[in-house]
């Protein structure tokens, strides 16, 4: 036995412990972001690479049973809580209704709270929906990054809640919707996603695409003033490439907002994202369905250096079924080879070359899918359904707008080698209508019908794309909040109907639940507190989708931490 | 009153009618080219909260299920135009006053009351 060899052991096995990295307090280094989580959880999605898995093992296949409630506490969430939470320092930080909140993890006490107050005209189409809605905060250095709803990027001392700096990006473009009985020009983008933090930026996902279909950014600005250093189009130029897949004019109100916090490769300097549906969903002023407009429904990689966008791939050309594929792409190194794998509302585990968006392949997660048939090997929708006429019958399609998977984020472990997905079976009945138009906002001029069927969480085997288990909430439509994995070799999840459950992650055997009674909306946290393993889950919102009688549960809130 | 009954029946509903004017039936009702146009206002401005079926499943939250409209017209029109607060919610229906016009409220009222079930009470303003 080698020095070397006796040296990774020691480490395997001090990980195995719950002792992966040396318990870090004070000011969040780059270094420190760049590794998997361990005592703290630095990023939204667990680490750049957007797996959302801890090295922490302390709670385990074997004693995961033994757990117990530690504190359980409320922020007084007036909307859905979608924001996985971050750990550092003994604070735990929660973005919810425009403030955030630093949660003491001794006791679930608010430690400090800073709040922000929209602006007097705030409003628009769909607006009242988004507003207090978000879906995360990062951290670097001494502060915490937070975008308010009206894109205001705001920096905040992580020890004392004290706001050091305020950035808009108005000058940018970047503006904020409008009450659109009082404005001519009520578009705007709103900022429910969370920011990242890499090296050297923070990045600022920008999208105005169901508020009016305001074309989609990321924006990379100056950790230590907010300042601007680049703007990424995720709607091609005319003279780049997939540019001439818009009609000409389509592209201003084109919508590819990115809206769900993407992934980072250090190596590569790329920041990947997925984006939101093209704009308006009755595709006829942007193709009729004809047209590719690349950019929308799409994975965009952005140089992070520079802001040049690297490659962009279209996974729903034309997206005429507001499928939009926002998901963070994982990125997965699989047979040596740096992969992108994005579990998308397509009904589709897409995986792509991180480095060049060369399609590699399109696994099917979803038991019923109608859309297409399948992907070709260059990565294109084969025998898509047809079109229905605008103002004639609807068309049922599968999955529903509301995807195979949505929001709610997936997991992947590099031990078991699986991706965990928050998915659902679901269809819509789908027409087009003209397009309406109030003030200068242009409303989707499409429509939806949902079929809701069963949550399916599940593991699927990410080489195979076979699926390992699931776990099939029968008669309940929605989807798991989120997915956490650990080298425990768990999985953590609540179920829509607010079951808060622990599974082994190679078997899906249940080994703890607990029954909240809250439905749940976003992604659990693991971490390292004095000692002890705790594990965090956000609850609270509206079950299902408007219809909550298959859940028997009000909207309500709570944060609940575990341990044992 | 009678004056504004008789126009709704001959189709003679003005667009510019004052908001304090509501008639106590909809205009509209049974006419199915304002039905039409209703349908397409209600598809654009409605159901992203109150779902393609009116039954409050829609993908931006839980809208009221509108099938069991029990306002009356004229308690739908102000509700509409003034918008509703939601208590300890930040989710509102929100004011239409000045958005929508007084008559394509009246018109997504009509094709309303084609998806009405019981317990609806549309119909409430022709008993005066």
């Amino acid at each position: 036995m080698n020095k070397s060899w006796m040296l990774k052991a020691g480490v395997a096995a001090l990980a195995a412990a719950g002792f992966a990295a040396p318990a870090l307090a004070g000011p969040v280094s780059e270094q420190m972001l760049a590794q998997d989580p361990a005592d703290s959880w630095l990023h939204t999605n667990g680490n750049w690479a957007g797996h959302r898995y801890s090295t922490l093992a302390q709670v385990n296949t074997r004693n995961a049973k033994n757990l117990k409630v530690a504190w359980m506490t409320s922020v007084g969430a007036k909307t859905d809580s979608q924001a996985t939470p971050l750990y550092h320092d003994g604070l735990i930080y929660f973005p919810q209704d425009n403030k955030v909140f630093a949660i003491n993890a001794d006791n679930g006490k608010i430690a400090w709270r800073y709040e922000h107050k929209l602006p007097e005209d705030w409003g628009g189409y769909n607006v009242p929906f988004f507003t207090g809605k978000h879906r995360g905060v990062a951290i670097l250095g001494e502060y915490i990054y937070f975008l308010s709803n009206d894109n205001k990027l705001h920096a905040i001392q992580y020890k004392t809640g004290k706001g050091a700096w305020v950035k808009s990006y108005e000058q940018a473009g970047i503006v904020y919707p409008k009450d659109f009985s009082r404005s001519g020009d009520s578009n705007g983008y709103i900022s429910t996603v969370g920011p990242i933090a890499v090296k050297g930026a923070i990045l600022l996902p920008m999208n105005g695409t169901d508020t009016g279909g305001l074309e989609g950014f990321v924006l990379g600005v100056s950790p230590k003033d907010g300042s601007l250093l680049w703007k990424a189009n995720m709607i091609p130029r005319p003279d780049e490439p997939g540019g001439d897949t818009w009609p000409p004019g389509s592209t201003t109100y084109g919508g590819a907002g990115p809206w769900i916090t993407g992934s980072y490769d250090p190596d590569l300097k790329m920041y990947f994202t997925g984006t939101a549906n093209a704009y308006e969903w009755n595709p006829k002023n942007r193709g009729g369905g004809e047209m590719d407009n690349v950019g929308a429904a799409s994975i965009v990689a952005v140089n992070t250096e520079t802001g040049k966008v690297q490659w962009r791939y279209v996974g729903v050309p034309g997206d005429p079924f507001d499928y939009d594929i926002p998901q963070t792409p994982m990125v997965i190194t699989i047979d040596g080879k740096k992969t992108l794998v994005q579990p998308n509302k397509t009904g589709y585990i897409h995986h792509l070359d991180a480095r060049t968006g060369r399609f590699l392949k399109a696994d099917r997660f979803s038991d019923r899918i109608n859309w297409i048939s399948g992907y070709d090997s260059n990565g294109r929708p084969k025998d898509m359904l047809a079109l229905p006429p605008e103002g004639g019958d609807p068309i049922e399609v599968a999955p529903g707008l509301l995807g195979g998977v949505n929001m709610y984020p997936n997991a992947y472990n590099p031990n078991t080698g699986n991706i965990y997905l928050a998915a659902t079976e679901s269809s819509m009945n789908y027409g087009f209508e003209d397009i309406k138009v109030i003030s200068n906002v242009r409303h989707f001029g499409a429509y939806q019908e949902f079929n809701f069927g069963d949550e399916v969480d599940k593991a699927v085997n990410v080489k195979s794309g076979k699926e390992v288990w699931r776990d099939t909430q029968a008669g309940k439509p929605g989807y798991a909040g989120g997915m956490l994995t650990t080298a425990g070799s768990l999985v953590v999840y609540t179920t829509q109907g607010g079951r808060f459950t622990v599974t082994d992650a190679r078997s899906g055997e249940r080994l703890f639940e607990l029954d909240t009674g809250i439905a749940a909306k976003s992604g659990p946290i693991t971490f390292m507190h004095k000692g002890k393993q705790m594990i965090v889950q956000p609850l609270g919102g509206t079950p299902g989708f408007g219809r909550d009688e298959a859940h028997g549960l009000e909207f309500g809130h709570s944060i609940i931490a575990f341990t044992q | 009153m009678l004056c504004l009954v008789l126009m709704a029946l001959m189709g003679l509903a003005t667009p510019l009618m004052a908001e304090d004017e509501i008639p106590e039936v909809n205009p509209f009702t049974g006419d199915a080219k304002a039905i039409r146009e209703g349908r397409s206002w209600y598809r654009n401005s409605c159901s992203p909260c109150h779902g393609g079926r009116a039954d409050g499943a829609g993908e931006r939250g839980n809208g009221a299920d509108l099938r069991k409209m029990q306002l009356g017209f004229r308690g739908f029109v102000q509700l509409v135009l003034d918008g509703r607060q939601i208590q300890g919610r930040t989710q509102v229906m929100p004011p239409w006053r000045g958005a929508l016009k007084i008559d394509d409220i009246y018109r997504i009222g009509a094709y309303l009351e084609t998806v009405a079930i019981d317990g609806a009470n549309w119909k409430e303003g022709v008993k005066h």
